[in-house]
């Protein structure tokens, strides 16, 4: 259930990000994601595909890699 | 392709605001807890044993109180005369620093001791959501299975205390206590466990002076 607002709070990040005219559209999205945050992959990357967000971000996929711990980050972006 | 390294963590914005309500609070010296549990453990049966015995004691406080589309938790404890502030978190499946800062906007913190968080029943969003409180308090009970601290980890890690409520139902369930309290200590070597009844009153005077003193503590410092 809180991938839905987890997401949001990753659009808010991504969206002041990529406002910047140096940044294209952006392929593939880098998250790292503690086991105990208890994230499902899938049902984040639906969320994702569903909230209102940046055009430049419409085409993005979420590349979520699990790691021991509680860390939620966003490593970075590729366009 | 280009890259940009951003490292952020997902949940700085809501960090961000329980930032500034521990700043609001710290100027006051209230101390907070934010109290979470599975529904049905029993969140709101503590507070109507505790609220009236803090109120014996002199003890200024307000319940925070969140519920999906009802009131009835507010209306429980308002019924007991407790000073209470609700939120309605709508599918919302925890409370986050926002909610909270806004539920204190309308409460004159000067000279208030405590601020109670009755969090959403969930033992999962609840444990990553940071309000601003100082310590998070888990509250557990014996009909829902001895295992809930080994299946939700972050929950026990997060908090500073366990309360393992219903003790008066132990006869009757199959809650091993030994197992329970050893696994909680295996994830949180510093939590403190407290064993109540909301029916005995089991427990509940050895909360009473754990509270006391975070609140003491939280003058001095
Ligand atoms: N036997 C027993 N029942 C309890 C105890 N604490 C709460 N309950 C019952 O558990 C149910 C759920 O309690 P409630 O306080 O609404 O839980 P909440 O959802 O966590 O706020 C109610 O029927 C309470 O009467 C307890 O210590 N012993
Ligand atoms: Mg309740």
């Amino acid at each position: 259930m809180h991938e839905i607002k987890l997401t949001q709070n990753l659009v808010s990040i991504l969206d002041r990000e990529v406002a910047s005219d140096e940044i294209g559209m952006v392929k593939v999205v880098h998250l790292e994601v503690g086991k105990l945050r208890y994230i499902v992959p899938e049902i984040m990357q639906t969320a994702f595909r569903h909230v209102p967000k940046h055009e430049k971000l419409t085409e993005a996929k979420l590349e979520i890699e699990v790691i021991t711990g509680g860390e939620f980050t966003l490593k970075g972006i590729e366009w | 392709m280009a890259f940009k390294v951003i490292k952020e963590d997902i949940l700085s914005e809501n960090d961000g605001v329980a930032s500034e309500v521990r700043a609001s609070l710290a100027q006051e010296k209230t101390f907070m807890i934010n109290l979470i549990s599975s529904p049905g453990a029993g969140k709101t049966s503590f507070l109507e044993v505790i609220g009236p015995k803090l109120k014996e004691e002199g003890i200024s406080f307000v319940i925070v109180t969140g519920d999906c589309f009802t009131s009835r938790d507010a209306e429980r404890l308002d019924a007991l005369d407790l000073p209470v502030v609700q939120i309605n978190t709508g599918n919302a499946c925890h409370i986050d620093a926002q909610l909270v800062a806004s539920a204190l906007e309308d409460v004159d913190l000067e000279g208030m001791d405590l601020v109670i968080v009755e969090n959403v029943g969930n033992l999962v969003c609840p444990a990553e959501f940071d309000v601003g409180e100082d310590v998070k308090i888990a509250i557990l009970s014996t009909t829902e299975g001895d295992d809930k601290p080994i299946k939700y980890p972050l929950l026990i890690l997060e908090s500073a205390l366990a309360i393992i409520n219903k003790t008066d139902l132990l006869e009757y369930v199959d809650y091993d206590m030994d197992f329970s309290v050893e696994n909680i200590r295996k994830i949180n070597q510093t939590i403190k466990v407290i064993k109540t009844s909301c029916k005995t009153g089991e427990g509940i005077d050895a909360f009473l002076s754990w509270i006391k003193d975070k609140i003491k503590i939280k003058k001095i410092t």
